[in-house]
């Protein structure tokens, strides 16, 4: 695979939904070319950083009981 | 395939296959709705759902996102009935560009930015771009970049074919990082654009 083609399919790449041949090529090509493989990890860290970095909240146990209590009375 | 499960067995799949991702739906609901007490209101409508559905759930399979699906179908219809609009208010652009990379991998044009940049954001900014994004495409990315869930699993939550995930996704990372791009300048960083 040439850079175009490598670029085209980067997203697929990272995200693993390549056939393994396609995942094998690119592998190969990021190998032995150093201005592919950088915009692969800056992608592979933006992936990470947004994976990382979001904000979760913690469910708070009064509102899984708020759930539990609002099936029971419903579907009795 | 529906099946017939009696309350004994409806509660054991409920405590032991959906609770469990309640932490998950919570946070979904609230990214969705931008506000936590509307999505206490979504979930706790998901949950009852998925309970009365129960029948219709394959014991075992994948439940998360079979919820998840329930999720974004509940929030889909109070979201029509709230704005009294069609439901596609943000999805034609996007089925037109599908059907532009349906053929292929084929993504054109992408949005790059330098590393330390990324390492510098903080998740407050990420979770905000997030939620500054239209609905369909904030779905799309808590779908395969936070929850890590494979194309065609998306396919099927969302329902809509694999050339569609694979392009609402390409565009909204680029919108993504375009918002991202505007709190990297604020902060003082210059940005590094290339075309691929």
């Amino acid at each position: 695979m040439n850079c175009t083609e490598v670029a085209s399919r980067l997203q697929l790449f990272i995200d693993e939904e390549l056939i393994f041949q396609d995942m094998e090529s690119i592998r190969k090509h990021l190998q032995v070319c150093p201005d592919c493989e950088k915009r692969f990890q800056t992608e592979k860290l933006f992936k990470q950083t947004l994976k990382d970095k979001i904000m979760k909240r913690n469910i708070e146990s009064h509102v899984v009981d708020g759930v539990k209590d609002f099936i029971h009375n419903s579907s009795n | 395939m529906k099946q017939e499960l009696d309350k004994t067995e409806k509660d054991a799949i409920f405590e032991k296959e959906f609770l469990p991702h309640i932490d998950s739906l919570y946070n979904f609901a609230i990214f969705l709705e931008n506000n936590e007490e509307i999505a206490k209101d979504l979930l706790q409508e998901t949950y009852l759902r998925a309970y009365k559905f129960i029948n219709y759930y394959e014991k075992g399979t994948n439940a998360k996102a079979w919820l998840i699906r329930i999720l974004k179908n509940t929030f889909i219809n109070e979201y029509r009935r709230r704005s009294k609009l069609p439901v596609q208010i943000d999805f034609e652009e996007t089925y037109q560009q599908a059907d532009e990379d349906e053929a292929g991998e084929g993504t054109t044009q992408n949005v790059d930015l330098r590393q330390e940049i990324y390492n510098n954001l903080v998740g407050d900014e990420i979770t905000k771009a997030v939620n500054a994004l239209p609905v369909d495409y904030r779905l799309i990315i808590l779908l395969c970049d936070v929850e890590g869930f494979k194309y065609d699993e998306i396919a099927k939550i969302i329902d809509v074919p694999i050339g569609t995930v694979r392009s609402r996704l390409h565009r909204a990372r680029n919108m993504l990082k375009e918002k991202l791009k505007d709190y990297a300048a604020k902060r003082g960083y210059t940005i590094n654009e290339t075309q691929a």
